[in-house]
């Protein structure tokens, strides 16, 4: 398990949208039936208005999709073209290559065993999160 | 300032931001804290439909949009047939204070310009010395201008102050306003005030809603701005309930001053409790 599960992209932080932008792809290319907006903030605390300009983006270009229920969906074109994207975001931020990070994705998924505990601190922000309504 | 989301808040900004992003945001902070906190204060699902259906309707003017009525209205002076040197063109500002009529005056020079409408003059102010640097030259004909009308009202006193103030019989007055309530523009012509406005837009509610339905809203509304508080500097909430005059505007000009007669609980800037408020649209006026 890399570091990738569980960072999180917190308004004080400052945010690299290119690198939320691969984890939002990543994620989109492992699931079938599309994600949730909620989904990706407790996976990386992304922000909804960071969230809405990545997912306008790449809605804009064909990539992603938005389904009546708001679940965010890869498009075939882009579910096809996922390497190519990949590569361009890895490419700018000079990381690796694309088919070491693809080859990650599996990787990365969670097993459904695995006893994943995130952060005492997430934990306090979703519980205050719920208190404000 | 982390803001942690439950998943019914997350949801609701994500929705509104993905809808209207282009005016909930400011552009220059990309601020969503004004977001959160209006989406805090809707603790019904009615209250937030109802904030949803107000963004839905609110009417964005951009800067192409603003010249393009900045357009019509020099047509519409070019129509006039008012000759150029028999004419001044005002700002319907009173007193020294920066005024969105200024800024209309500086477009408006430009755009007859552009169309070969020549020789006019201009004033910044509407009451100063206008007999003496207008009248006494032989200007006749005298353009008011203005960014928005809300009631009406004032521009009616305006009108009617000036008419009196100068006291001549041979004189032209018309005025030209960018956008504003259509019940503003409807009141100063049944008072007989000449008055051009290519954009006019119905109450945000009483426009839209009759009876029951509207009773509804309204209610809504009211419980919206029982979270504001009851007066910010000399200015008191009661009188700028659903915007002042009871406007119900639903209107914002890109990087401007909010009119007043925009519903408060976009742009009230305290809690009741005396907290800071964070807003979508910013007001700035003497007093607030």
């Amino acid at each position: 398990m890399t570091g990738v599960i569980g960072k999180r992209y917190l308004q004080e932080d400052r945010m690299d949208i290119r690198e939320v932008s691969i984890q939002l792809l990543k994620d989109l290319y492992s699931s079938e039936s599309g994600l949730l907006p909620y989904t990706l903030y407790k996976r990386y605390g992304v922000t909804p208005i960071v969230l809405v300009q990545i997912v306008k983006k790449y809605q804009n270009s064909g990539v992603i999709m938005m389904e009546n229920n708001n679940r965010i969906l890869l498009t075939n074109e882009g579910r096809e073209n996922i390497e190519g994207l990949i590569s361009s975001l890895l490419k700018k931020s000079g990381g690796q290559t694309v088919s070491a990070y693809l080859s990650n994705i599996s990787k990365d998924k969670l097993d459904k065993r695995f006893p994943y505990l995130p952060s005492k601190r997430f934990f306090e922000l979703i519980k205050e999160g719920e208190r404000n309504g | 300032m982390v803001t942690s989301y439950s998943k019914t808040q997350y949801e609701k900004v994500f929705d509104l931001y993905f809808k209207y992003g282009n005016i909930v945001i400011r552009p220059l902070t990309n601020d969503e804290q004004a977001l959160n906190e209006l989406v805090a204060i809707c603790d019904t699902d009615e209250k937030y439909a109802l904030v949803d259906e107000l963004l839905s309707r609110f009417y964005y003017m951009d800067d192409d949009d603003y010249q393009k009525r900045i357009g019509q209205i020099a047509d519409h002076i070019m129509d006039m047939k008012y000759e150029p040197k028999k004419t001044v063109v005002m700002a319907m500002a009173h007193d020294h204070e920066s005024d969105g009529s200024q800024d209309v005056l500086n477009a408006l020079q430009a755009a007859l310009e552009l169309k070969g409408y020549s020789g006019f003059a201009t004033n910044s102010r509407m009451d100063q010395k206008v007999e003496r640097n207008h009248y006494n030259k032989g200007i006749r004909n005298f353009v008011i201008v203005d960014d928005f009308i809300g009631t009406g009202r004032t521009a009616l006193n305006r009108y009617r102050s000036f008419i009196n103030d100068l006291n001549k019989k041979d004189i032209h007055v018309s005025f030209c306003i960018v956008s504003g309530m259509r019940f503003g523009v409807d009141y100063c012509h049944h008072n007989r005030m000449p008055l051009f406005c290519p954009l006019q837009l119905d109450k945000g509610l009483s426009g839209v809603y009759k009876g029951f339905d509207l009773s509804v809203k309204v209610f809504a509304m009211k419980e919206l701005e029982m979270n504001l508080a009851r007066r910010v500097g000399e200015l008191d909430l009661a009188d700028y309930s659903m915007g002042w005059g009871k406007a119900e505007s639903l209107f914002f000009r890109e990087g401007r001053n909010v009119p007043n007669n925009v519903f408060p609980i976009f742009w009230w800037k305290k809690y009741r409790d005396g907290r800071d408020r964070k807003t979508l649209f910013t007001r700035r006026q003497n007093g607030y």
